[in-house]
């Protein structure tokens, strides 16, 4: 092709591309790509461009334009293309997740699978010397990351809830939130009741956790040796040599070698199970945690008092609307508010208190007849400053989403949408922890918990910079931000509002821990650091 | 209990694979259907129908293979079932011209994938003004009357700009190529 006719090609895409090709045009078009491979070439980049900068302009409404992500690995915008059928896939398989027994050992994820999916957090290190790179105590561990030890103890604490020391030398693969692929080395794991089902693998063996304390010796070779210190788990042995796969429990204080020749006894066992058994003592960080309690005992009149720590005190009343004596039932903790539908409360927002990492918590109750349009958000918070977007949790009422009834946790336009139904008339505990992406603080990593169970692996939320374009012209919005209960006004058209029992609202200036958030659910307090070292 | 008896989404690691497959590749495969079907809103339906066949016939795919060259082919089959429902759309290729088209594409996708982090880069390079302009062109729900009005251009001078970045970015890319090949 000459210059002209690129010039030409190039014409002919552009109206393309905006919809403004003439039948001449179109009849060109088609003529000069039929008769040249170079043409369609041509076509087919042009093609992609645009449709990169699909992809590209989605990322920019959730980053700022100054700063296009080189590596885009924000799954290209869900709510528009992926549709109900995958959403809905989702929730079955979720639904039907079972604690897996033969599953094939999958494939180590390569590089080129890892996602932006947060799967765990380095929580506490000790002497440690990494290969690569060297992670920090407190950051957050995409899917697939490799942490490779050299020597020293490091304590990971997987978003399920279990906690697993690694020992150098040691290789761990973390392959999800309740997964993880041990290459070599030494590790001991901590599975609470609540991560039941949380799973190490090595080439010989896959250990499903059944509720217990369990060391892991493995070697580079493949072969492993598992140590149960309490409770019990289940051992999937597998044969490379019979192709079979072999299952055995293993109790309390037993131990054995998988390897892809045969299982057999573990050599110097009391030894290995004393070394294993040695405390750790870990250097906790503590950040300073600052958050807002609306507990609605102290509730009197339209008023219900906020009370907060670290935020600066007082400010954080909520105030009913309308005004109804009638709203106080007895709740989880003492007394709740009761959302009918138009009743809603509003309260402003510590400073800081939506930026960044953070918490919200509280207990819910939803009737069993609560119908689809009384599926309005439970909360809903939004800060009038520049770029902040809307926020709401609450519960599915579109079947094209997602499980009916269950979770909905939403950020601009993005949204997550759990498994388990809550519309049964029971009090549950929601906690759901947002952490921004250091690299685009505007995305978010969203873990949503369900009675201290995490409910739904972490996903990146995608948000919109000009929201408030997108929506119709809502004076509420704009006039007034702030945390509201029971309704959510950064939605158009409203729904007819919240219909349910909330009580024990937490909002956290930091990302609560698995253990942290079953201490709120248990003790409807927040547990200082001594506490949870001592557990 | 045999796992091949049981559907694939019933299997956790397999449904999570589907899931973390289809979703990392979004992007890929709504190239293919767009050069095929140029137009953006019927693209995307078509794009909701493959991910549906893609959950479907998941218990086809062999892990470890190409799953961007299966849901293509999925997505081809979809183009092709759906052609005379897009027979009103400004561009329907006859089949002949869509084989060839596809065929490109299939043989232009590892390019096409540097394509797409290179223009990352030029994006980066352009003029804060123009690089708003293209954006907003491309933003959801947005077009080239929205981009104008953002931008303060008149409707005609937002098209012809348009064009000219657009080109701007395609020979930008091609430089980084260039320039990446020869490094």
């Amino acid at each position: 092709m000459n210059d002209p006719d690129i010039l030409e090609l190039n014409a002919l895409s552009n109206s393309l591309i905006e919809g403004t090709l003439s039948d001449e045009q179109k009849r060109r078009l088609e003529a000069l790509l039929s008769e040249s491979e170079q043409a369609r070439r041509f076509y087919v980049r042009a093609m992609a461009l645009s449709s990169s900068l699909f992809d590209y302009a989605a990322e920019m409404q959730v980053d700022a334009p100054s700063a296009p992500a080189p590596r885009a690995k924000l799954p290209f915008p869900i709510a528009r293309a992926f549709g109900p059928a995958l959403a809905l896939a989702a929730a079955v398989a979720l639904a039907l997740w079972i604690p897996p027994r033969l599953a094939p050992l999958p494939e180590p994820a390569s590089s080129e699978t890892v996602g932006e999916e947060t799967v765990a957090q380095l929580t506490a290190s000790k002497d440690c010397k990494w290969i690569g790179d060297t992670p920090l105590v407190g950051e957050w561990c995409n899917a697939g990351k490799k942490l490779q030890l050299a020597q020293g103890f490091a304590e990971i604490t997987f978003d399920c809830g279990a906690q697993v020391i690694l020992e150098g030398p040691a290789a761990l693969e973390l392959s999800s939130p309740w997964s993880a692929l041990l290459h070599h080395g030494a590790l001991r794991a901590k599975v609470p009741p609540e991560a039941i089902g949380f799973r190490i693998e090595n080439p010989a063996v896959q250990i499903v956790d059944l509720g217990t304390q369990f060391s892991m010796l493995a070697e580079e070779n493949g072969a492993a040796e598992v140590f149960v210190m309490e409770g019990s788990v289940e051992a999937v042995g597998r044969d490379s040599v019979n192709q079979s796969a072999q299952i055995i429990t293993l109790k309390e204080k037993q131990a054995r070698r998988f390897a892809l020749r045969g299982d057999g006894e573990v050599t110097n066992r009391d030894q290995k199970i004393a070394r294993l058994s040695r405390k750790v003592e870990f250097q906790h960080g503590s950040g300073k945690t600052e958050y807002t309690h609306w507990s609605f005992d102290g509730t009197s009149g339209e008023i219900a008092h906020g009370r907060s720590v670290g935020f600066e005190p007082g400010g954080f009343d909520a105030t009913f609307e309308p005004a109804l004596p009638q709203t106080l039932v007895p709740g989880r903790w003492g007394s709740a508010l009761s959302f009918d539908g138009p009743f809603s409360a509003r309260a402003a927002l510590p400073p800081k208190g939506t930026n960044g990492t953070r918490t919200l918590a509280f207990w819910c109750k939803i009737p069993g007849d609560a119908t689809l349009s009384e599926s309005d958000a439970i909360i809903s918070w939004h800060s009038a400053e520049n770029g902040e977007r809307p926020f709401a949790i609450g519960w599915n009422g579109d079947p094209t989403l997602g499980a009916l009834g269950a979770l909905k946790t939403s950020l601009g336009r993005g949204l997550k949408v759990g498994s388990t139904p809550l519309r049964d008339g029971r009090w549950h505990h929601v906690a759901v922890v947002f952490v921004p992406n250091p690299k685009a603080p505007s995305r978010n990593h969203v873990k949503s918990y369900l009675d201290g169970r995490l409910e739904a692996t972490s996903f990146v939320l995608g948000a919109m910079k000009n929201w408030k374009k997108a929506r119709s012209a809502d004076a509420r919005v704009t006039a007034e931000g702030g945390l509201w209960m029971g309704l959510n006004p950064f939605q158009s058209p409203h729904t007819h509002g919240f219909r349910g029992e909330l009580d024990e609202l937490y909002l956290i200036n930091r990302a609560l821990s698995p253990r942290e958030i079953q201490h709120l659910l248990r003790k409807n307090r927040l547990p200082s650091p001594d506490m949870l070292v001592a557990q | 209990m045999n796992p091949q008896s049981t559907s694939p989404l019933q299997q956790p690691d397999r449904a999570k694979e589907l899931l973390m497959l289809v979703t990392q590749n979004q992007r890929r495969i709504f190239s293919y259907i767009y050069a095929l079907v140029p137009d953006r809103h019927d693209a995307e339906d078509l794009l909701q129908e493959t991910n549906r066949v893609i959950c479907e016939k998941f218990d086809q795919f062999t892990l470890g293979t190409d799953f961007v060259a299966w849901a293509c082919q999925v997505a081809y089959w979809q183009v092709r079932a759906a052609r005379q429902k897009f027979a009103r759309a400004k561009v329907v290729f006859d089949q002949d011209l869509m084989d060839a088209v596809a065929k490109t594409v299939e043989e232009l996708r590892p390019e096409l994938d540097l394509r797409h982090e290179a223009l990352g880069r030029c994006l980066q390079k352009l003029h804060p003004r123009d690089r708003e302009l293209v954006l907003t062109r491309y933003e959801p729900g947005c077009g080239v009357e929205e981009a104008a009005q953002r931008s303060g251009r008149s409707l005609d001078a937002a098209y012809k700009a348009l064009g000219r970045l657009r080109k701007l970015l395609l020979d930008c890319v091609s430089q980084q190529l260039d320039f990446e090949s020869a490094s």
